[in-house]
């Protein structure tokens, strides 16, 4: 499910003016969340709802930042950042974690997972905007 | 002499004969000169034979006794002698005890011309004496006698009684295993009729398969001699006379008699005790088993619990993140201006959405804490990462408030700890101190050595806490103020989590200058 305008163009456009950002959450309302955080971003979201769509739009869309929640189904973060890292375009692209409680917050594992930053819900608009910005 | 004298002469002389005593008058010179009838009877000589013969060779015992010697000396003195008792002789040599009664005889002028001796046989009585003494000491040797065979028969009954009545069948067994000796009850254990065990070899009271080895333990027993339960721990049985067996414990003694080493045994029937213990054992084995197996449901629920804790808690914290975002965007007001109220209106439900996330948060840790659902995974851990692990996780809320964050990485200690808990109370302890200091604060955690362990302590400039607020801030839901979020349950999360690895917590407080909070863990 992709929201945004002229997705014919956002494909395979590295150069574009535009970032993309990929959120992968089994929520609605957490997508929508990141969403209206990043609207004055100048991103464009593209949403998943489990691991295996994060990997199917990446692949599609190659871009520029993912957001991972960690406990996503089907494949959850760890998993799909393993996977993303294997593959040329997503070597070197800003991942981000998003972990659902401090005690699922294993920063050594987060960073060795291949991660480049987390955050822990509930997640400040502000931080979430800065870590973006800091990353892209 | 006149008539009336020979008449007096002749009384006299009636009396001297028929005195039951010898009356024997002696001259000075010791020469007997009246002699009367029981003179003769008393020492065997007639009168003739008598008068005119010196009285001791007569009758005086071949060897002299000092006493009569003495006594001539008296009389001639003029004494007179009374029931002066001495031993003196018969014609046939035999021995005669006499009482003697001597007088001097004077004249008319008063000069002595002789000695009366009045002799009484006190032989028989002598005899009769001694024999009487005999008897009476017979008497009382046989009276004696007889009490103590009393004694001695009434302990026997008594012995015998207590033997008889005694609830365990009691046997004496001689040398070549015969019973010599068994009581009532003992009979009756074996289904004998009384008095049919005794003369019975012992080993028809044993049960067949053992009868080989029964010899053999009999003659060891008896060397050793030493009284001990038989077959202790084994499961003995015996044999009665109708050829059932039945279980029973047997204790033996070795007794010392006239005929050699004997042995005493007492056997106690414990059919009924072996029945009972065999209903105990069957007791506690469905009892063990039950426990067993409600320990395993009780584990198999508490498992359900936790499992159902961990999927809700997820789905509880979901929307809560979204709220606590939405209501930020709100207040970020970009997407339109607030009023003065619904601003307020937004602080509220950010305020209460915080205070619910922590909530479940808490209720979801101690609930597992408590039921011992918490598994810690404890290993050698490195303070210093743990810290700046923590400081970067609580850095953004900091900056937010404007609370500046220090932390000590001087030392390098390693504790034994879980990582994730050991995050979960730095976490909350910073989190604890940023919330409670004000904007322009300090955080600072610092871990120093103290002994075994490490103690790491978390500090503020924040608004600290009086003397009864320090002492209640570990118990469950105590909250200095419940306008700052959450359900109080975070220090005491702490608490549980710092104890069950084996450490230890504190807190120093000045109301109005900050708090420091101390936790110690083992130094790995």
């Amino acid at each position: 499910m992709v929201l945004g305008e002229n997705l014919e163009g956002l494909r395979q456009n590295t150069n574009r003016a535009r970032k993309q950002v990929l959120i992968a959450d089994d929520s609605q309302s957490s997508r929508d969340l990141v969403r209206f955080i990043l609207k004055r971003s100048g991103c464009d979201v593209i949403e998943a709802q489990d691991g295996e769509q994060a990997l199917a739009l990446a692949l599609e869309f190659i871009p520029d930042l993912f957001i991972l929640d960690l406990n996503t189904p089907k494949l959850d973060g760890y998993s799909v950042v393993f996977e993303l890292r294997k593959q040329a375009p997503f070597i070197q692209t800003p991942i981000v974690a998003l972990s659902a409680s401090v005690a699922q917050t294993d920063s050594a594992r987060i960073a060795t997972a291949g991660f480049s930053a987390f955050l822990t819900k509930p997640i400040p608009p502000a931080s979430l905007r800065k870590c973006i910005s800091q990353l892209l | 002499m006149s008539a009336e004298t020979s008449g007096a002469e002749r009384w006299l002389a009636a009396i001297v004969e028929s005195s039951d005593d010898a009356i024997i008058g002696v001259s000075l010179q010791g020469l007997v000169v009246s002699w009367n009838a029981s003179a003769a009877r008393i020492f065997g000589y007639s009168a003739e034979e008598a008068i005119g013969k010196p009285i001791q060779v007569l009758i005086w015992p071949a060897k002299e006794d000092e006493r009569d010697v003495d006594l001539l000396r008296r009389i001639t003195q003029g004494e007179r002698i009374d029931h002066f008792e001495t031993v003196r002789r018969h014609k046939n040599g035999t021995t005669v005890l006499v009482s003697l009664s001597v007088s001097p005889i004077v004249d008319s002028n008063g000069i002595l011309i002789g000695v009366a001796k009045i002799a009484r046989d006190i032989t028989s009585r002598v005899a009769m004496e001694q024999s009487l003494i005999a008897v009476s000491d017979q008497v009382r040797l046989l009276t004696e006698q007889e009490a103590q065979a009393r004694v001695a028969s009434l302990a026997n009954r008594r012995f015998r009684e207590l033997i008889e009545g005694a609830p365990d069948g009691i046997l004496q067994v001689d040398g070549t295993g015969t019973i010599i000796l068994s009581n009532r009850t003992a009979e009756t254990l074996f289904g004998y009729s009384p008095d049919e065990l005794v003369g019975k070899s012992v080993d028809h009271l044993v049960p067949e398969t053992h009868r080989a080895g029964h010899a053999e333990h009999r003659a060891n027993f008896a060397e050793a001699g030493i009284a001990r339960p038989m077959g202790m721990g084994l499961d003995l049985h015996a044999r009665r006379k109708d050829g059932s067996e039945f279980p029973v414990e047997i204790s033996l003694s070795p007794v010392k008699t006239e005929a050699g080493i004997q042995v005493v045994a007492v056997i106690r029937d414990v059919t009924e005790r072996r029945r009972v213990e065999q209903q105990v054992r069957t007791l506690q084995e469905s009892y063990m088993a039950e426990l067993e197996a409600r320990q395993k449901e009780a584990q198999r629920l508490n498992h359900l619990k936790n499992e159902f804790l961990a999927s809700v808690s997820h789905e509880l914290r979901t929307p809560l993140h979204t709220i606590l975002g939405f209501t930020d965007l709100l207040s970020e007001e970009l997407e339109g201006t607030l009023n003065e109220t619904q601003k307020e209106f937004v602080q509220h439900i950010h305020h209460d959405s915080e205070h619910l996330l922590g909530l479940i948060n808490d209720v979801l840790d101690l609930s597992r804490i408590e039921s011992g659902g918490l598994r810690l995974h404890t290993e050698s851990l490195s303070v210093r990462e743990a810290i700046l692990d923590a400081v970067r996780g609580i850095k953004h809320q900091a900056d937010a408030k404007s609370v500046g964050m220090q932390a000590d990485n001087s030392g390098d200690f390693r504790v034994i700890a879980d990582p994730v808990r050991l995050r979960q109370i730095l976490y909350n302890l910073l989190s604890n101190a940023v919330k409670f200091t004000a904007a322009g604060g300090t955080v600072s955690v610092v871990a120093q050595a103290n002994g075994t362990a490490v103690r790491i302590s978390v500090a503020d400039t924040g608004i600290g806490m009086s003397e009864e607020e320090q002492a209640q801030i570990f118990h469950r839901f105590y909250q200095v103020s419940s306008s700052t979020g959450g359900a109080g349950l975070g220090l005491a999360i702490c608490k549980q989590l710092v104890e069950i690895q084996g450490g230890s917590i504190s807190v120093e407080s000045e109301l109005g200058s900050g708090s420091q909070f101390h936790f110690e863990l083992p130094m790995a």
